[in-house]
Order: C-alpha cells, then structure tokens, then sequence
C-alpha cells in the first residue's frame, strides 16, 4: 500500500530514524557522511530524509517530527525496502533525578502507554529492542565516559507535554517506583513494528528535560550536555550501522 | 534529593515543571491571542489555509506564531480578531503538513490553561467510513472511539471521549446553514499511521461501518478528552477528505485539500458556530 517503489527501493539495509523537533540530524549526522543527498524538504521539521556514505557504508536517514501516529506511518513505509536494521535517536524527558539532562538513554523494554501498536501486535508483547543492536550501542557510548543509562522506558505520552502535563502526575509517580528511565514516545512504537516488519532495531535516547530540573534552558549546562549527548548518540548510531556493513561485506 | 523516595519533593518539582510548560509571557503576542475571547477555533492541521481563514474577519487585532516549536514566520499561525463582529481567536496545531495526531493537539490544548478560552470548535479532515458521506461533506464528531496515540496517558479506557452538548450543537447549526450536507455521529479517533488504510484494520473497519461510524477523525478524541480534563467545552467538526469507498487523491505539496474543495466552508461554520454561542452568551465574551 505505502512505499514499494522509486526511492523507497533505493534504501540501504542500515537506516537512522530520527525522532526530534530540533535540527541534530543537520547538525550531527550529515557532516560526517559523504556524499550527502537530501529528499523530501530535509531539513524541514517533521519530515525528511538523506542519505550518504560513512566508513563506505551507505546510511540512510528518516527524520520525523515527534509522535506514535506518525513513526508508525513510516515503518510502514520501509515495509518492503531493503532497510533491515534501524538505528532510532530522539530526545526524552527523564523521570528519575538520577538520569540528568544530558545523560544518554538506551531503551531495551518499552511500557506500551500508546495504542497505535495494538492493531499490529497482542498488547502482552512486550515492545522490546534489538540486544545485539543495544551491545553494540553500549559498546560504543561508554568508552566516551558520558553517563549512559540502560533500562526501560514507558512510551506513548503525547508529544509537546509529555510527563509534565499537571494530569499525569500520579501516573508519571507510579512509573518513578517501578523503576522507568522516562518517557521516550516513539520506542515502543518502533520496537514492535520493527519486529512485525523484520527489522533489528535500536533506540539512543538523548535527555533533554526531565522532573527534576525542567527543560534543558533552565540548568546551566543542560544546552551543552544535551547538544554532546546528540553528537555522541549520532556517532555510535553511524559507528555501528558501519560495523554492521563491514561485518556484512566480509562474511 | 531523590524523587523516587520522596514525594513532597517530587510534588514540588513536578508542579514546577508543569508550570513552566504552560507559562505564557503576558506581555505577548501568544498572550494577547489566548486572552482574547473565550471562543476558540482550533485548526487540527498545518497552516495551509491561514491567509484565507484570516480573509474571513472583519478585522485582526493579532497574529502570530507561537506553538512550543516554530518560529516567527514559520507557519503554525495563530489569529485573533472581529469576526461577524465576534471577537474570536484561531490556532493551529500542525506544525508542518505531516503533522497529525494527538501529540499535536496535546500541545495545543495544554498553551490555552492559563488564557481566557473555554468554548472550542476543533476542525480538520476525516476519512469516511460511510458511503452517504462523500468527499467535501461535513462531519459533527458527537464522540470519539479512542483508539488513539494518547489513549492510556490520560485515562482509563471505559471513560468516554464525548464532546460537548452545547458546542455540538452550535456547530450542527451552523454546518447544516452552509448548504452542505453535514452528517452527526460517532467518529473513530484511530492512530494507526496509514489511519483506516491499514490492512491490519479491515475488520476494525467493517465492524465500525455495521455500526454506523461515521469515519475517522484522528485528534477527536484527544480534543475531547483532554479538554474536558483541563475545563474547555469542546466540539469538533470534519471535512471528509477521503474515504473508503472513492479512489484516495494524495496532495500535493500538502496533503490538505484546498480552500475551495470544502475548507472555506469548514472553517466559516466553525467560526459561525463560535459566533453562535457568544452571542447565546454575551455575558462570557
């Protein structure tokens, strides 16, 4: 129904799926390929996509606004496509005052709090990611020293209010006891319809606001360690597509 | 500090941080709009459509863009202004023109809590799930199925997403006085992507077409819902834009239809119904 021809055939297996209001994927991932062509109104918030070549691996990368509806629409149109693993980067707000602004989030379960799925996959599937993918990711993000947490995540608070919406107090305190990082949208959207659609898929999280500091303007270093936490989740991103290739190539 | 074992801190920094989510500078042109009128028009779509529905007014007093994410002069326009000599503001939630869903309306919703609005009229596009109702006809959502992205956030899901009497009815009104047919029902707030394309949906949509919904309206529900939580009375009207039974037409560049194949007569019922209920309730405006 959706995609199936012209450009969607030209995708590479190893694709970046970004879910971001700001312009990192411009800023982070782009001037470190080569051979950089954009589609689709890129860098246009809310939708795009480019591709280019890193470490002779051709990357492609599908930029959308935020939101469940949404990331849905676009697996959907990867189904069919060469695209076979997916490397997702986002911002997320963190529940516990343990995960600071800044700080990088790798999803591996994600509570389904959304319903796009549903339709798709039994809700008692759990939205889970790509161990391989999450090693790999892991592996390339601690070396670096930065504060990188592993663990799960709660997804499907709307976008643009999110956890700090006066309703979900209670909700967002139950979640703090069980242990979630935070609320990253569009994980377990992705985790599960990757998993319908024969991806291997991954999420990076970088923090950018969370309970007990608000938004990443009102610390004094948020800015900066959000802005390094991007540059560090858009390098492992490529980092490990390009391994993958590598491995791929040489077998 | 640690907000997992105390809940006094954790009860002082969340109401901080749901402050600063819907602090609006009262010194600004976002504070002005949303301080206007108690009457609302809430686009749920991009901006394509601004310079017509701003043609509609008597006057402006104010335009702007000021949702969370946009820029001055990027679109997600924003107006208030005399309209039939109402004084009536008008947001949109759509960002760009892919923009759609609940997340969308969220945002939206949640920049009004501290202004003066309390009566909203939500307009967008629909896809239809009955064969009477064809393209460029318009749609009262009296409910909305939530099948939505933002369904379990908000509430347990037996509590129904319903809009209000009162609205519904201005809007009928109103809709019905364009000479376009307008049909009132139940509506499908489904968030699949592909929306009521989905395959995966047939027999969701068979069953919902056996029991008469009327289409899919995807932000319904989320208007509804959350307006009611938050204190708004919300209505919601729809241009069908699609449908089941007819070939779908993409557009290009944006996926809306244009002002002449039923915008023009979406938004001015919207307006005309918001100009129906304050002159039904001067003391408000």
């Amino acid at each position: 129904m959706l995609g199936g021809k012209g450009l969607a055939q030209e995708l590479s297996p190893y694709l970046i799926f970004v879910h971001s209001s700001e312009y990192n994927p411009e800023k982070h991932l782009l001037p470190q390929m080569q051979d950089v062509r954009t589609f689709g109104g890129f860098p246009v918030q809310g939708g795009g996509s480019a591709r280019g070549m890193y470490r002779g691996a051709e990357i492609w990368v599908v930029h959308q606004f935020m939101g469940c509806t949404a990331t849905q629409l676009w697996l959907e149109c990867l189904k069919g496509t060469p695209v076979r693993y997916i490397i997702g980067l986002a911002e997320m707000t963190a529940y516990d005052d343990a995960v600071r602004i800044g700080d990088i989030v790798l999803p591996t379960v994600a509570a389904r709090g959304d319903l796009v799925t549903d339709i798709h996959i039994a809700p008692d599937v759990p939205a889970t990611g790509d161990a391989d993918l999450l090693d790999r990711l892991e592996d390339k993000l601690r070396p670096s020293g930065w504060d990188v947490h592993r663990g799960a995540i709660y997804s499907g608070m709307p976008g643009g209010t999110g956890a700090h919406n006066p309703i979900l107090r209670e909700k967002v305190w139950r979640h703090l006891q069980t242990g979630l990082l935070g609320n990253a949208i569009e994980t377990s959207v992705t985790y599960l319809e990757s998993m319908r659609l024969g991806f291997r898929a991954a999420e990076a999280w970088a923090v950018s606001d969370d309970i007990a500091y608000g938004y990443m303007e009102h610390t004094s270093d948020g800015k900066e360690r959000w802005t390094h936490a991007w540059e560090l989740i858009a390098q492992a991103g490529l980092d490990v597509l390009a391994d993958i290739a590598d491995e791929e190539r040489n077998s | 500090m640690s907000l997992k074992t105390d809940r006094l801190e954790y009860e002082r920094a969340y109401a901080e941080r749901s402050n600063q989510l819907i602090y609006v500078d009262p010194q600004s042109a976002e504070a002005r709009i949303i301080n206007w009128s108690p009457n609302m028009l809430l686009i749920a779509a991009s901006a394509e459509h601004g310079e017509n529905i701003a043609r509609l007014f008597d006057s402006l007093v104010e335009r702007d863009s000021f949702l969370q994410w946009t820029r001055p002069g990027e679109p997600a326009e924003n107006l208030a202004g005399y309209y039939k000599r109402t004084p009536l503001s008008v947001m949109h939630t759509g960002i760009t023109p892919a923009a759609f869903g609940a997340s969308y309306v969220d945002m939206g919703l949640n920049r009004l809590r501290l202004g003066r609005v309390q009566n909203i009229v939500v307009v967008g596009e629909l896809s239809a799930l009955q064969e009477n109702v064809k393209l460029g006809d318009l749609v009262v959502a009296t409910s909305a199925i939530r099948e939505d992205d933002s369904h379990l956030s908000y509430a347990h899901p037996d509590l129904p997403a319903v809009s209000d009497a009162r609205i519904s009815r201005a809007i009928t009104t109103a809709a019905r006085a364009t000479g376009h047919p307008t049909h009132v029902g139940v509506c499908w707030s489904c968030g699949a992507g592909a929306g009521i394309y989905d395959p995966s949906l047939t027999h969701r949509a068979w069953e919902l077409h056996q029991l008469g919904v009327l289409g899919n309206a995807v932000e319904a529900a989320t208007a509804y819902l959350l307006g009611s939580m938050v204190g708004f009375r919300v209505g919601s009207l729809w241009l069908a834009a699609d449908s089941v039974f007819e070939p779908i037409t993409w557009q290009h560049p944006s996926p809306r239809l244009d002002w002449e194949q039923g915008w023009s007569w979406l938004v001015q019922a919207g307006l005309d119904a918001l100009a129906l209920l304050a002159a039904a309730s001067p003391s408000e405006s």
